[in-house]
């Protein structure tokens, strides 16, 4: 199959398992591209994309401009204004913005779950969720099973861990989406105020210890303390979360095999993980960030291919 | 749908043999040169030629790879058939060196000004050539011709040239299909 | 007050009442609504106060807790000093595009 079955990314849970293989297939040869000497393609050049994001994010938007402009598409950025960004106006303000400009795709990250499906069904472009609200961060998790993939060989029957905070996490959503849409064997751990209560619902194994987790798994992927979307009544403090909830190069060198270490970053260093497991061998981190542009790009040329001229 | 043998087993290692030496002829002992295989299918002759040069004519250290120009094609978004990429293998730099695109079958040259463009990413060539099995002669949308070219073929736009190697389909066999 | 009914939404617009009177009217036939998702449309020439917005509060967070969307309209609200628990758009086709996203999240079950 050469085609996405979808028109939008939207979140995991649209996409089949086919749409992952064809996003990982194209992935691979992107990556190439990006390692070579000059690591542009023309294939998007009548293309303009335009980047609406409406919360802070430095590394999820450079990485989509990164991989924009390697597929040569025009690239415009919308930041949400400062003063009141209420649920619906700034959005539908900015939209009738955008439909003047003969807009292609729109990359869009916003604070209400489902705002991506909102827009999808009142413009004429196609859609990529760079995040909404605590729903789902669709390229995120596929950047993360492919990162899984290149480090591991396959993903299929593989034991993952999420670790922290996932009642507020898109990227756990996400990621638990799209390793059981792969065959992977998928755990929950943190603390049991930061687990939602439907999780089980999703058929995932819950564990609050910590060390079980790890003794349990391949791969540990380690979510960020997210101090904007969680008040203090959920955990005591972030010193106490670090004791509990921490993972340091003792910790790893204890179990009796080699796990991997993955993190959607940026890394708040000492709380989920210690610098020394951040720049260990057994961190594939950076790998996670450099495959993050190769994906962006799967994601939008795939998407792309479906607009017609 | 008719089949016609354009070119039996014994007539392509002919032909490969003299393409072969007309590189040679050209390129001596290859230090200067590298053969990229145009994917998916030139990959198959790039890497036969090759063969032949190392084994039979003693061609050391010979360099070839494999070009993938899909995200280089001008029909993105315009076809009916989506576009799926293959692999590309150039671990050497092509700066100042002298480039063979190696490729099956020379139709309209698209796929050709595709390549000219996409290894411009691997750097500035001294000299490109094209070497293609067979050419179809009055075919061309843009001004490119091959410098080797094996047989010379006039077909029609309903007629599609297929090229069978024997790693792949069991013989070395070239047919003209009347579609 | 003037209803009218567009599909499952209940538009209430203000007429001459005060803001207050207003809401008093809208908790006494509440339950009669309460299954509609509810535009409350203001009428007023003047700036609203932030007090005269509070008074919706209670019916408001009622309405929304059970899972329906509840929306002012007007353009005569500062928007910087309204409290984030109310929801207020300065024209209906923003209050139905708020009501549409509502559904949405609560589709995807938030």
């Amino acid at each position: 199959m050469s085609q996405l079955s979808v028109d939008h990314l939207l979140g995991i849970k649209y996409l089949n398992k086919a749409d992952i293989q064809l996003i990982f297939e194209t992935a691979d040869q992107f990556k190439e591209v990006i390692n070579r000497p000059i690591k542009k393609v023309p294939s998007l050049r009548d293309i303009t994309i335009a980047n609406l994001f409406f919360e802070n994010s430095t590394r999820t938007k450079l990485s989509f401009e990164l991989a924009e402009k390697r597929l040569s598409a025009d690239v415009i950025n919308f930041s949400a204004s400062q003063s009141s960004v209420k649920k619906g106006e700034t959005l539908i303000d900015t939209v009738n913005n955008i439909l003047s400009m003969k807009v292609d795709m729109v990359v869009m990250r916003h604070p209400s779950p489902g705002a991506g499906v909102f827009l999808s069904k009142h413009i004429n472009a196609s859609i990529v969720n760079a995040g909404d609200g605590a729903h789902e961060h669709p390229t995120q998790a596929l950047l993360d099973s492919y990162s899984i993939r290149e480090d591991l060989g396959s993903v299929k029957g593989k034991n993952v861990v999420i670790v922290g905070d996932i009642l507020h996490s898109r990227v756990a959503l996400s990621n638990i989406y799209a390793l059981q849409l792969q065959g992977a064997n998928v755990m929950v751990c943190g603390p049991k105020t930061l687990l939602p209560k439907y999780i089980k619902d999703l058929g995932v194994k819950v564990e609050t210890n910590l060390r079980k987790a790890l003794e349990w798994c391949d791969v540990a992927n380690m979510l960020r303390v997210q101090n904007e979307r969680m008040d203090i009544s959920y955990f005591p403090s972030t010193r106490e979360y670090a004791q509990q909830y921490g993972v340091t190069k003792d910790l790893l060198n204890s179990l009796d095999k080699e796990i991997t270490i993955m993190h959607p970053g940026p890394i708040n260093r000492g709380v989920e993980i210690t610098s020394d497991v951040a720049d260990s061998d057994q961190s594939i981190i950076l790998n996670q960030v450099e495959n993050g542009v190769a994906i962006r790009m799967a994601v939008i040329y795939l998407l792309a291919s479906k607009i017609k001229q | 749908m008719s089949q016609k043998v354009l070119l039996n087993s014994k007539e392509v290692n002919i032909i490969l043999h003299r393409l072969a030496c007309q590189l040679i002829e050209n390129h001596n002992d290859f230090s200067n040169t590298v053969l990229v295989g145009l994917q998916p299918r030139g990959k198959f002759l790039a890497a036969r030629l090759a063969k032949i040069l190392k084994e039979d004519y003693k061609v050391k250290n010979l360099k070839y790879g494999d070009l993938d120009i899909t995200f280089f094609r001008d029909d993105f978004r315009r076809g009916e058939k989506p576009l799926e990429a293959n692999t590309t293998t150039i671990d050497f730099i092509v700066e100042d060196k002298n480039v063979v695109f190696v490729d099956d079958v020379l139709y309209t040259g698209r796929s050709i000004r595709a390549a000219l463009t996409a290894i411009q990413s691997f750097g500035r060539p001294n000299h490109i050539e094209l070497l293609t099995l067979i050419d179809r002669r009055f075919s061309r949308h843009l001004p490119i011709q091959p410098d080797y070219r094996g047989r010379q073929v006039d077909a029609i736009n309903k007629e599609k040239v297929i090229v069978n190697w024997s790693e792949n389909e069991g013989e070395d066999v070239v047919y003209l299909i009347n579609k | 007050m003037i209803f009218n009914k567009d599909g499952n939404i209940t538009i209430i617009t203000q007429e001459k009442a005060s803001v207050k009177t207003l809401v008093n009217n809208i908790e006494q036939v509440y339950e009669k609504y309460k299954n509609d998702h509810i535009i409350v449309r203001l009428s007023s020439l003047d700036t609203i106060s932030l007090e005269d917005i509070i008074e919706f509060l209670r019916v408001s967070n009622t309405h929304r807790g059970d899972k329906k969307s509840f929306v002012v309209v007007s353009d005569k609200v500062d928007l910087d000093i309204m409290p984030d628990e109310i929801c207020i758009v300065p024209t209906m086709h923003e209050a139905y595009d708020i009501i549409e996203m509502e559904d949405i999240e609560r589709d995807l079950g938030f």
